[in-house]
């Protein structure tokens, strides 16, 4: 199960990734394109806990695994690629780190699925003094650590397989 | 012993506090406004020379009030993350002298060794803690050397 938090902070916008077990999607997916982490500005995040499998995709190329990476280290990526990773651990934290500005928040704001009232808030200089929860969700996907193949998908029974009595 | 590590990249800068159990991490320094402070693993106390210090459980979050200085003290192994945006008038308060700032500002580096670095991704080296026991006090001129070292300077 992964838990998924955008808070703000005084400068930052901060993306909180926590994962409860193994073979966990880490990586957020765009709801409009289906694409994974082909994020619109650097990103900086911080490995906090735990340990993960991290892949590449390029184009409509396969997914590469490029590393394994553990707790604690520093990460940065800028998006000519789609980005996977899955849990390798039973707990794994991790923190997305971007500047609070209007411009970084206008191209995250299809990313992240931000609305026009939820940026307006975010950059709110009234809020400055305050850790602000803009939202939260849970979702859960399992992926292989090795391949990036989307387990949850094969576990379903293909209509092909079911006899109609 | 306590640890100080740097990171930067296009938009901040980075001080990546490391603890180990029992062992403090204070800044010498005082800035004009509040910043944040992630509490990015283990527990700590955290506080200021002002503010009592309180209990933050990662992933956690803490504002430095302006005017105070951090104080932040382990209960277990911990990290705890202080992000600067480059470009914010406050870095000139964290780096007195200009020349320093500039330079920092303007280079390409991102302060640290990587263990990995395709072009698109870059992963820095697994950070280990120091077990002698050792707390810091991290004045500015210490930050200016640490910066100044980790730019190769």
């Amino acid at each position: 199960m992964r838990k998924f938090k955008l808070i703000t902070t005084q400068d930052h916008f901060l993306v909180l990734v926590e994962v409860q077990n193994e073979n966990q999607e880490i990586t957020c997916i765009d709801v409009d394109t289906g694409l994974r982490g082909l994020y619109p500005t650097e990103a900086a995040g911080f490995i906090a806990e735990g340990s993960a499998t991290v892949f590449l995709k390029f184009g409509s190329g396969d997914w590469n695994k490029i590393n394994e990476v553990a707790a604690p280290c520093m990460t940065f990526f800028s998006g000519a690629a789609e980005l996977g990773s899955v849990s390798t651990s039973s707990s794994y934290r991790a923190i997305g780190i971007h500047p609070k500005t209007q411009s970084i928040l206008d191209q995250w704001k299809p990313f992240l699925g931000l609305t026009d009232d939820q940026i307006t808030t975010m950059l709110d200089p009234t809020m400055r003094e305050s850790f602000v929860e803009i939202y939260s969700y849970t979702m859960v996907r399992e992926m292989d650590p090795d391949t990036f193949e989307d387990l949850t998908t094969t576990s379903l029974v293909l209509d092909s397989e079911i006899v109609y009595l | 012993m306590a640890d100080i590590k740097l990171a930067k990249d296009d938009h901040s800068f980075y001080i990546i506090n490391m603890l180990d159990i029992g062992e403090q991490i204070q800044y010498d320094w005082a800035l004009s406004r509040s910043y944040s402070v992630i509490i990015s693993s283990g527990i700590v106390s955290i506080g200021t020379d002002v503010t009592t210090p309180a209990t933050r459980t990662a992933i956690g979050l803490y504002r430095v009030p302006l005017g105070e200085k951090l104080i932040c003290t382990s209960t277990q192994q911990a990290v705890f993350l202080t992000p600067f945006i480059l470009d914010d008038a406050i870095m000139e308060e964290l780096f007195p002298i200009a020349s320093t700032l500039s330079q920092l500002r303007g280079s390409s580096s991102y302060l640290m060794p990587f263990a990995l670095d395709d072009g698109t991704l870059k992963f820095g080296q697994q950070l280990v803690y120091d077990t002698t026991p050792g707390n810091i006090s991290l004045s500015l001129a210490s930050l200016e050397t640490k910066t100044l070292g980790a730019l190769g300077l």
